[in-house]
């Protein structure tokens, strides 16, 4: 039998605790407004697919009616028609017509099963034209609008002539009474925070874009005022100050340029990138660039890797201009605004929840439920990097890891070149023995073994990860993640 | 309590004005609380707006009790999955770094002693951190703090007197 838990006696420092959280800002007003609204547009949302089911089974209601009205009056004309036909003519339409039928019919009524040109079909339950859904205007946590007679979509059925004299045309698109949300596949994500940012899809209302907004091929961004960062789903880096429209075919993303510039990071990503002004266009495999727009001249300067312009190469710190005429000799890059303060970039990262692609060595070390584990003091636990890690600047080398009786971590990395051994080297004290820690080292820091006052220098490729354990053999190595950052780019 | 049961029902029918009064209970409190357990308030604004909207997009999971332990219940498992996620992801997004900085250096940042206080809540293991603040600033019953954190309710002493220690510890170091 379990034994009940003694209570938790009172303690002093929980006053101290209790006035420090109470310190702690509360919910922004903003936030009470963003749920009220929310909330307001959901019960409004929801009382609406309320009043169209109703509307729906009404519907079927009346359709099953009519259905069995025919059946039945079919039975009867075929007893009455038999002969003569005319006199049943002008009693037995097997429809409620809105357009009454003539006196004087021809002898030669066609039959129920065929209605003349004049005669409305049966009304099938039907959506009256403000409950369909359009996909090209997306709820932003907003009750969806009606839509307007004037709305440019183009719209299957029947064209109406104004005044509109029935309000159940034009009839719905055929077998479905709520069209659907096509689905969209998100390309990118806007970042979070930054400038007001403002999306559409085609030639749809603009709308105030929310932040991680996912978007889908063929959005359209404009911002008026800064700089606007948004990931693509391959993990390239988008900043812009103007309008751009973002386009994928395969795994190739387009960036149409309308205005001003974009800056693009897309290195060892496999994320190629083509940026267009009118026919013009661009492209970067992997790299760093920045194309703007010039009236309809496109530039683009290369910052990183190789781009090419109008099928001409432009160097890394070169630049190009093409026009429809010609593409503009290569120019030193003169520098831009979209390379300030730029977001953390994630250049390699290794979760450990498979085996890394270059592969374990550190004997006895095992992957653990996401984690690389490594025991007793005089081992170690190692990758290697596949592919090779480039040193950019503004780099850092940064992992997660957890320590038990380990007096010091000895972090190994080697060069990947032939015929050379140089290794950097750094030894550290893990500050919290049983705690999760990052640890964070500017590769610029990182010193050679051999000649400790040389560090280690960008462009150089790396190959592995490598870390000793110094302790007894009780002490135990968690690894949750590496990863290599580019802190500031440009 | 059975004024919030009444609320979360009124909720269901659409009523607006019970949002608001539950709102003006919980909000607050539900921000400060996850945002010990997220670490930053901006995430726990996040966590603690999605319970509000879990609340009352499916009104029947809550069936009465503290409707505080229920929403600090799923904020906090909103802003742990969260964090999870982010670490999963941040190899495409921006990496949240987590820092952690010396005694010394918390003392010279934080003259503060609220705010040193907090900075060593932050330190705590989030389960420890957790504990002690339902039981302290909350007031919860031990086995009301079980059920937030899925723990037994010796577990749950343990980890409040352990928080209370180590906070001792740093306050007397």
């Amino acid at each position: 039998m379990q034994r009940p838990t003694a209570p938790i006696g009172p303690d002093p420092l929980d006053a101290q605790v209790r006035r420090a959280v109470g310190s702690l800002p509360g919910a922004l007003a903003a936030t009470r407004t963003r749920l009220q609204q929310q909330f307001a547009a959901e019960v409004a949302l929801a009382r609406r697919a309320r009043r169209i089911r109703i509307q729906a089974v009404a519907g079927l209601g009346v359709a099953a009616a009519l259905m069995l009205g025919v059946f039945l009056n079919l039975d009867w004309l075929r007893a009455t028609l038999n002969p003569p036909a005319p006199q049943a003519s002008s009693e037995a339409s097997p429809v409620p017509s809105r357009h009454p039928q003539p006196v004087d019919l021809p002898a030669a009524t066609p039959s129920p099963t065929q209605p003349t040109p004049n005669q409305t079909p049966a009304p099938a339950p039907q959506m009256p034209p403000e409950e369909i859904v359009r996909p090209s205007k997306p709820p932003h946590g907003t009750e969806p609008q009606p839509v307007l007679p004037q709305d440019p979509t183009p719209e299957p059925g029947p064209v109406i002539d104004e005044p509109k004299a029935e309000p159940e045309s034009p009839k719905p698109p055929e077998g479905t009474e709520v069209r659907p949300e096509t689905p969209r596949v998100t390309i990118a994500h806007l970042a979070a925070g930054g400038p007001k940012i403002r999306v559409r899809y085609g030639q749809g209302e603009w709308a105030d874009a929310a932040p991680k907004l996912p978007l889908s091929s063929g959005a359209s961004l404009s911002v008026a005022r800064g700089q606007a960062d948004l990931w693509l789903s391959g993990g390239t880096l988008l900043r812009f100050d103007g309008e751009i429209q973002l386009s994928r075919v395969g795994n190739l993303t387009t960036i149409g340029i309308e205005s001003r510039s974009i800056y693009a990071d897309n290195i060892g990503l496999g994320e190629p990138l083509a940026f267009s002004v009118g026919d013009l266009s661009g492209a970067m495999q992997s790299g760093v660039a920045i194309a703007s727009r010039d009236q309809s001249a496109l530039e683009l300067a290369c910052v990183h890797g190789a781009a090419t312009l109008c099928g001409e190469s432009i160097a890394p710190g070169q630049q190009r201009r093409a026009t429809a005429r010609t593409v503009g000799a290569a120019k030193k890059f003169a520098g831009s605004r979209l390379t300030r303060d730029l977001p953390p970039r994630v250049v390699y990262r290794e979760d450990f929840d498979t085996a890394p692609e270059g592969g374990l060595y550190g004997d006895g070390e095992k992957l653990d439920n996401g984690l690389l584990v490594r025991r007793g003091g005089g081992n170690y636990a190692a990758f290697r990097y596949n592919p090779t890690v480039t040193v950019q600047p503004g780099m850092v080398l940064r992992f997660r890891a957890r320590t038990r009786a380990v007096t010091q971590l000895q972090l190994e990395v080697f060069l990947d070149k032939p015929h050379d051994t140089t290794c950097f080297n750094m030894r550290f004290r893990p500050a919290k023995d049983g705690e999760w820690q990052v640890f964070e080292i500017r590769l610029a820091d990182f010193p050679d073994k051999q000649n400790p006052d040389a560090k280690m220098q960008p462009g150089q490729a790396l190959r592995n990860f490598k870390l000793h354990i110094e302790g007894s053999d009780e002490a135990l190595l968690e690894v949750d993640w590496v990863e290599y950052v580019r802190i500031q780019e440009g | 309590m059975p004024e919030d049961l009444e609320l979360v029902r009124a909720l269901a029918r659409g009523e607006s004005a019970a949002l608001d009064a539950l709102m003006q209970a919980h909000l607050d409190a539900l921000v400060r609380i996850t945002r010990l357990v997220a670490g930053d308030h901006a995430a726990a604004l996040d966590a603690a707006q999605e319970a509000f909207i879990r609340l009352w997009r499916n009104p029947g999971a809550f069936t009465g009790g503290s409707l505080r332990a229920w929403l600090v219940t799923v904020a906090r498992n909103i802003a742990l999955n969260e964090h999870r996620g982010e670490r999963r992801r941040s190899g495409r997004h921006e990496t949240a770094r987590i820092r952690v900085p010396s005694d010394p250096e918390i003392r010279a940042a934080n003259s503060d002693e609220l705010a040193l206080v907090i900075a060593f809540l932050d330190q705590l293991p989030e389960q420890e951190r957790t504990a002690l603040t339902l039981f302290a600033v909350e007031g919860m019953a031990q086995a009301e703090i079980a059920r937030v954190l899925g723990t037994s309710e010796a577990a749950v002493k343990q980890a409040v007197l352990s928080a209370r220690r180590k906070l001792r510890e740093r306050f007397d170091a």
